[in-house]
């Protein structure tokens, strides 16, 4: 276990200097010229090139490459093009916003999914099996800043109940993560009612039932416990795509997120922060997939036994 | 087991309600409120870079600026000079040098008094910064004379002079050698109306009210800046009373606000001039540019790409600024005529074949399909080329469009600057590659041309030469929407988005 951990763990180095190169090629290839953008278009010439002289834009890319990396195992990954300042001053703003985001989102869309989805699979064919499937077919096709609007419209405009942007309380996440966690729920649901309906048809839930154990306990114990694998696979993922992926839902709600910082860095050519942002994000991606492994350890014992 | 998960689901659900109802953001718009309020919330559309002067590179930075510092001279609403941190001044005869006589009673916000020496070194990182050395080039350095007394020395006798010190704004030298410049730019210390208290990245900057302001302390204490990048996010926010200031409001918002009681609107013409440069390196034919003239509807151009909302105007300046003149050539739309034109200097129909580069934006890509389908109908092929906001600024100098967008702030009392960067064979965003000494030769006088008549003239030469040669698509200059709560008084905005909220209050 220990050796598989570690062996985990070694594999991330190569993988994250993969992400950093790739990261670092488009964004030397794709066109554009930081001084430029910064100093506006009233800048000389002259200046610009002096502003992108003393980022060391001039140099080639091979050389530039090894730099950032050499200064990035040191800890040090450079200043922002933009604002002249550490690159982890804005992560470290920024961050605490979009995990717990990104935590609410999922933790919402398992309260919804996880339950419904058990529904469907035990009375399935039945009325609430279909309403399930419906909803989580319309819920899955909703666009998330269209779903934020109309929250806001409603819960903000017309009632008055939350406050429509920005941060400050609990109450300002409960639109945000409403609206990040409907799509997910939708998947969860329908994942949940498939894999409980394989499990409920296998033989030792036959064997439960034959041996007169109670509904509820066949259902929570034996069938659930078998066919969360892949729904804690799919949990962990979507947790680890919400880090990244919450830009639209951040937008609507005026929400101060890594990913509103990813994106206006792309669009002002800052590559340190770019870089730094997004290596932060694959590193935790890569850390809850390890987790999510590791867990399957602890809910199925024959796969802890695999691990050697 | 099913009951706990239930029992969770039923506590959540509680709290929730519960805690909505209790202190629940409810909006009180329609209540009338019996104490006037004394906090201002403004929209914010999108977050900064710096709100240091004297690195800060975009208008939406500016406006923020002007409320947390001073600056030497002051551009009236009319755009006329007025003093500001320097009660009066002194120009030489060979206009090269002018003495500033400072007023004694204007303090920063950390206590310690606007002198001289803050004056000189604020132009000092002025004419050092590569954000400002493009605009304050004429400015050849500042001595202190006494404690109250500056002498700014010009490297030629420029007209635009007082409009330079009235965008420099003073910089306290003291917090800003303690801090070092990136320090400054997100702690900001001026002896502005707002003292600057902090700035929550991405989500707003809070100032509070100078209670020692040289010209009284301002009605609203507690001001914070909002930032909200989406537009529908921003016109809710404004109705339900999150933010009580929103401007630069979309047309289809604006018209909502107008017939919402609790809102005032306020529309004019603003500063910003949109145009479509035509690369004259690759299109050097005149008749063909005079054909695309006459082939553009400007108001049906105005109505596709936005909403009919912006003023019109064939030439860069509007009636009353520096530079205008109703005697220029107007090509009025005639289809036919674009044709004749065409086939008259033998280009037969689908034989010329251009792109069109420009900002990728709903708005740009609108502006591009409607003069694709109007080129198309006198025969030329136009290729659509957006890119992203980096790769456009490169393709700039490197000349590589037939035609490209052009968008610039033009200050009515002093078109000169801009005229300058749009069209003179140094300008830093001259995007039509038309060189030619006469333009050169009038621009450089007009650089120097002290007597405001005489440089007026000197422009509207320009204004004529620039539609004669047919160097631009005209578009239109931007409409500035402004909505507030009807409870604010007092609400002044100028053209160019700035404002001071210094001069509002709240009716109660």
């Amino acid at each position: 276990m220990k050796r598989y951990i570690i062996n985990r763990l070694l594999l991330l180095i190569p993988t994250i200097l993969g992400v950093t190169f790739i990261i670092f090629t488009i964004m030397s290839l794709t066109p554009g010229d930081p001084g430029r953008i910064i100093l506006g278009q009233g800048a000389e010439q002259a200046d610009v090139d002096q502003f992108n002289r003393d980022l060391g834009l001039d140099r080639p890319f091979l050389v530039r490459y090894v730099t950032y990396v050499a200064n990035a195992v040191r800890g040090d990954f450079g200043l922002s093009y933009r604002t002249g300042r550490p690159v982890y001053e804005s992560i470290r703003n920024r961050f605490p916003f979009t995990v717990t985001l990104a935590f609410l989102g999922v933790l919402g869309s398992m309260i919804i999914g996880i339950p419904l989805g058990i529904l469907s699979a035990v009375k399935q064919y039945s009325f609430w099996d279909i309403l399930g499937s419906v909803s989580a077919m319309f819920l899955a096709a909703v666009p998330g800043f269209w779903l934020g609007l109309m929250l806001i419209l409603f819960f903000s405009l017309r009632l008055g109940w939350l406050p429509s942007s920005g941060v400050g309380t609990y109450q300002h996440y409960i639109m945000p993560a409403i609206t990040l966690a409907i799509p997910g729920a939708a998947r969860i649901l329908r994942l949940t009612r498939t894999t409980m309906l394989e499990t409920i048809r296998t033989d030792y839930v036959r064997t439960a039932r034959a041996k007169g154990a109670k509904e509820r306990t066949v259902v929570w114990k034996h069938a659930l416990r078998n066919a969360l694998l892949p729904i804690v696979t799919s949990i962990g993922v979507s947790f680890a795509a919400a880090l990244g992926g919450t830009v639209i839902t951040e937008a609507v709600f005026a929400l101060p997120g890594l990913g509103t910082l990813v994106i206006t860095s792309i669009r002002m050519k800052d590559t340190p922060q770019v870089m730094a942002a997004v290596l932060l994000l694959s590193f935790l991606f890569m850390i809850i997939i390890l987790l999510i492994d590791l867990t399957y350890g602890f809910i199925d014992p024959r796969i802890k036994s695999m691990y050697r | 087991m099913k009951k706990i998960v239930s029992l969770i689901l039923l506590v959540l659900l509680i709290t929730t309600i519960t805690a909505c109802n209790q202190n629940g953001v409810a909006t009180d718009n329609d209540q009338p409120q019996s104490v006037a309020r004394t906090d201002l919330n403004i929209l914010q559309f999108g977050d900064l870079n710096s709100l240091n002067p004297v690195t800060n590179t975009s208008a939406f930075e500016g406006r923020l600026i002007l409320q947390m510092f001073d600056s030497l001279t002051n551009t009236s609403p009319d755009f006329e000079i007025e003093p500001w941190v320097a009660e009066s001044w002194d120009i030489s005869d060979d206009g090269l040098e002018y003495t500033f006589y400072l007023r004694d009673d204007i303090y920063f916000h950390n206590g310690e008094k606007l002198t001289a020496d803050d004056v000189v070194f604020t132009v000092e990182r002025y004419l050092e910064s590569p954000a400002r050395a493009s605009s304050y080039f004429p400015m050849q350095g500042a001595v202190a004379l006494d404690d109250s007394t500056v002498k700014i020395t010009m490297n030629f006798p420029f007209a635009g002079t007082l409009f330079l010190t009235s965008g420099l704004y003073i910089v306290s030298e003291t917090a800003y050698t303690e801090l070092g410049e990136q320090d400054f730019n997100i702690n900001p210390v001026g002896s502005g109306a707002y003292e600057f208290v902090r700035w929550d990245e991405g989500q707003q900057i809070v100032m509070k009210a100078n209670e020692n302001y040289h010209l009284g302390p301002a009605q609203i204490k507690d001001l914070t800046f909002r930032i909200i990048t989406d537009p529908n996010t921003a016109f809710v926010a404004l109705e339900t009373g999150d933010v009580d200031l929103y401007t630069g409001v979309r047309w289809l918002d604006f018209e909502l606000a107008e017939s919402n009681p609790n809102l005032a609107t306020m529309s004019q013409p603003g500063v910003s001039y949109f145009y479509i440069s035509i690369n004259c390196e690759r299109i050097t034919d005149l008749r063909i540019r005079q054909a695309i003239m006459h082939a553009v509807n400007l108001d049906e151009m105005n109505i596709v790409v936005s909403e009919g909302s912006g003023t019109i105007s064939e030439i860069p300046v509007l009636e009353g600024a520096e530079g205008y003149t109703k005697d220029f050539v107007s090509y009025e739309y005639n289809i036919e005529k674009a044709k004749q034109i065409l086939e008259d200097a033998g280009y037969a129909p689908g034989e010329l074949e251009y792109t069109y580069t420009y900002i990728e934006s709903a708005t740009n890509a609108k502006r591009g399909e409607y003069l694709q389908a109007q080129l198309n109908r006198i025969g030329i092929n136009l290729i659509l080329s957006p890119m992203e906001l980096g790769a456009w600024f490169s393709s700039l100098p490197a000349g590589e469009y037939d035609f490209t967008t052009g968008g610039l702030t033009m200050n009515p009392g002093n078109t000169e600057w801009s005229y300058y960067m749009m069209f003179h064979s140094n300008g830093t965003f001259n995007t039509m590659n038309f060189f030619t000494e006469e333009i050169d030769e009038i621009l450089d006088a007009a650089r120097r041309e002290l007597d405001r008549d005489a440089r007026d003239l000197l422009l509207q030469q320009i204004t004529k030469i620039i539609r004669e040669e047919a160097l631009y698509i005209p578009n239109f200059f931007t409409t500035l929407n402004a909505v507030y709560d009807k409870g604010l008084a007092n609400v002044f905005i100028n053209p160019n988005d700035y404002f001071r909220v210094h001069d509002f209050y709240w009716q109660e």
